[in-house]
């Protein structure tokens, strides 16, 4: 470019700037503490709106009173007595670029993994925004692969649903949504890519440390954005997180992509918002929390969705997850985002310790979108899981018996062993769509049945890898996603067969 | 005395611009020390309400007083000269809002329109 063009353009860059006066409509800081400004004046300022301090600190009004505002900080900037506040007419939003994928940022866009981030070219997205109707939706029927071969069997997620992670704390809740995440750079089946984006909310700063650890070793950083509010962090920041990584997942959206996003976790984010309500001297309702909780997690998960085609064919998907004490699903925020939610994902502490990893409670967990969001041939296949699965849970209490059991009966239990431990599965190992066919198919089957319960899980491994070498074909088959007939079905059947003559 | 009074005792007196002795003694008699506060609070408002503060450097002329007044026809004008902080124009506030036509806002929307484009 010559000297004299960009003189140009930067003239004409300059002329554009508009210098006409503005009305500003201002107000003067009453009070400070907690993180909250009491301002008068104000006049003009709306519920969500972001309004800038003298200090240009930036804060969100989210109380209107008959004389005052109220005002939720969003920096730790210094704000004193009499200090002016001015509204900007905006609501509070963040901008939002391909950059941004990769990076770990805080909920203001601010980058927390010591690189600079410049946004340029990005669009400004708020936070607060209704969710699409229902003309602009589209039925949820396809899957969004978790890798976990208990979950993509049992409880398939659909791309645009919202499937609830709820369990104790140390039951491996995070530990779904990251293996699901790690899984998304499998592109099989000709599904499209999908961003993630993994919002951590009031967790310890070595956790979210860890996870991106974890993301980066495994490559999922190169499609994954992590939006974090850690514990450290104020209460504002914490309460708007879920509702920046929800922007963010909007404009991968509406670019037409399909964007899974992890609220990590709405338990402390119920927690934030209470504290911040009770703050702003809202009424406390059940358990101190504000009337207006559920609709605070309701107008957030409702921005899930599968676009219809007309409108670009993006997908959002949320995995929120929530923490229960002592097993209670019943307790307030638990039952709010079970209602709000298209299923749940439940994880007991007990299946936990007694080494079912994943923790599933196969009996609680349900995914409303069913079989419309799974593949073909799981669907096919993975029927008779859920079923075997009851039945067992039922007879399980009559197995001390032992011997006094008719033949059925102990089959229907050693089938149920088997699949108990065929699902059982280690972290950051998800499986690929063949894997968990040939894994499930051998269970119910009946092919491992002459294997002891404790040697399943070797065998399974074995008899992948042994498929995968010598029977390339077969895997291409059943990765196709088209209902597998009875021909292939033998010829797995075979393969097994196959394999297990080299054991002996 | 109800809130509503106090608000709207606190408009009549701003909007009077006076207030006799006798009110004032019946107020300070009659009024508990959290309800003159809220007055007070009520009548600063109501008079930031009902003034216009003209903040300018130099001599503004009669022409620019003239459309200042007409632009705030039943509000009391006060001007204010400020050379230091305004530099050159002038900026006006009524209730909670500024008007700011001084050559030191127009520097800082350019530098922020420079920063924001280049």
């Amino acid at each position: 470019m010559k000297p004299e063009e960009l003189i140009k353009q930067i003239e004409e860059k300059l002329y554009s700037v508009d210098i006409n006066p503005e009305l500003i409509n201002y107000g003067i800081v009453e009070t400070v503490g907690d993180g909250i400004v009491k301002a008068t004046g104000l006049s003009s300022a709306g519920y969500g709106e972001e309004v800038e301090f003298e200090n240009k600190a930036k804060g969100l009004v989210l109380n209107l009173d008959e004389d005052a505002v109220y005002i939720v900080l969003l920096s730790e900037d210094e704000i004193t007595r009499g200090m002016k506040v001015s509204t900007t007419g905006k609501i509070l939003g963040i901008n939002v670029s391909d950059k941004l994928i990769g990076r770990v940022i805080n909920p203001m866009c601010a980058p927390l993994d010591e690189k600079e981030l410049k946004i340029d070219d990005g669009k400004l997205y708020p936070f607060e925004k209704i969710a699409a109707g229902i003309i602009e939706r589209s039925p949820v029927d396809r899957p969004i692969k978790t890798g976990i071969k208990a979950i993509d069997s049992m409880i398939p997620i659909g791309r645009g649903q919202r499937e609830l992670i709820i369990g104790d704390r140390n039951t491996g809740k995070t530990a779904i949504a990251v293996d699901t995440i790690i899984n998304q750079k499998k592109l099989d089946l000709g599904l499209k890519r999908v961003i993630c984006i993994y919002c951590a909310i009031g967790q310890k700063r070595s956790n979210i440390a860890s996870i991106v650890a974890r993301l980066k070793e495994t490559g999922a950083m190169d499609y994954t954005v992590v939006v974090s509010a850690t514990a450290s962090d104020p209460a504002s920041m914490q309460y708007v997180a879920p509702f920046a990584a929800c922007a963010i997942g909007e404009y991968f959206m509406e670019k037409g992509e399909d964007v899974l996003v992890v609220y990590d976790d709405l338990t402390k984010h119920a927690w934030a918002y209470r504290q911040l309500s009770l703050l702003l001297r809202k009424p406390a309702g059940r358990e101190a929390y504000p009337g207006d909780i559920f609709y605070l997690h309701s107008r957030l998960l409702e921005r899930a969705v599968r676009l219809s085609d007309k409108n670009g064919g993006g997908t959002l998907t949320a995995l929120p997850i929530i923490e229960t004490q002592g097993n209670d699903v019943s307790a307030y925020i638990p039952t709010n985002v079970i209602s709000i939610t298209d299923g749940q994902i439940y994880l007991e502490g007990d299946l936990f310790n007694a080494g079912v990893r994943p923790a599933l409670n196969v009996g609680l967990s349900v995914s409303r979108v069913g079989g419309a969001a799974q593949t073909k041939p799981m669907k096919q296949l993975a029927g008779p899981v859920r079923l075997e699965l009851s039945q067992f849970r039922e007879l399980q209490s009559f197995a001390q018996f032992g011997s006094d059991l008719d033949d059925e009966t102990l089959k229907k239990i050693n089938r149920g062993k088997v699949l108990t431990e065929i699902l059982k599965q280690p972290q950051y190992n998800p499986y690929d769509e063949a894997s968990e066919i040939i894994a499930i198919y051998s269970a119910t089957s009946g092919c491992l049945d002459d294997v002891p319960v404790e040697k399943v899980m070797e065998i399974e491994k074995k008899i992948i890898d042994f498929i995968k070498l010598n029977n390339k074909d077969l895997i291409s088959k059943i990765s196709e996603n088209k209902k597998i007939d009875t021909v292939v079905l033998e010829e797995l059947k075979k393969a097994i067969s196959e394999f297990k003559k080299t054991l002996i | 005395m109800k809130r509503q009074q106090i608000k709207q005792f606190a408009q009549t007196v701003a909007f009077t611009g006076e207030i006799s002795e006798d009110v004032s003694k019946w107020l300070l008699k009659n009024l508990t020390k959290a309800e003159m506060k809220y007055f007070v609070k009520c009548l600063s408002a109501e008079i930031k309400e009902l003034t216009v503060t003209a903040k300018y450097a130099g001599e503004p002329s009669d022409a620019v007083k003239n459309k200042i007044q007409q632009m705030f026809r039943d509000k009391k004008i006060v001007y204010i000269r400020d050379d230091e902080e305004i530099g050159a124009g002038i900026k006006l506030e009524f209730g909670d809002y500024i008007l700011d036509y001084t050559v030191s806002a127009m520097i800082v929307k350019i530098m922020k329109g420079i920063k924001e484009r280049l």
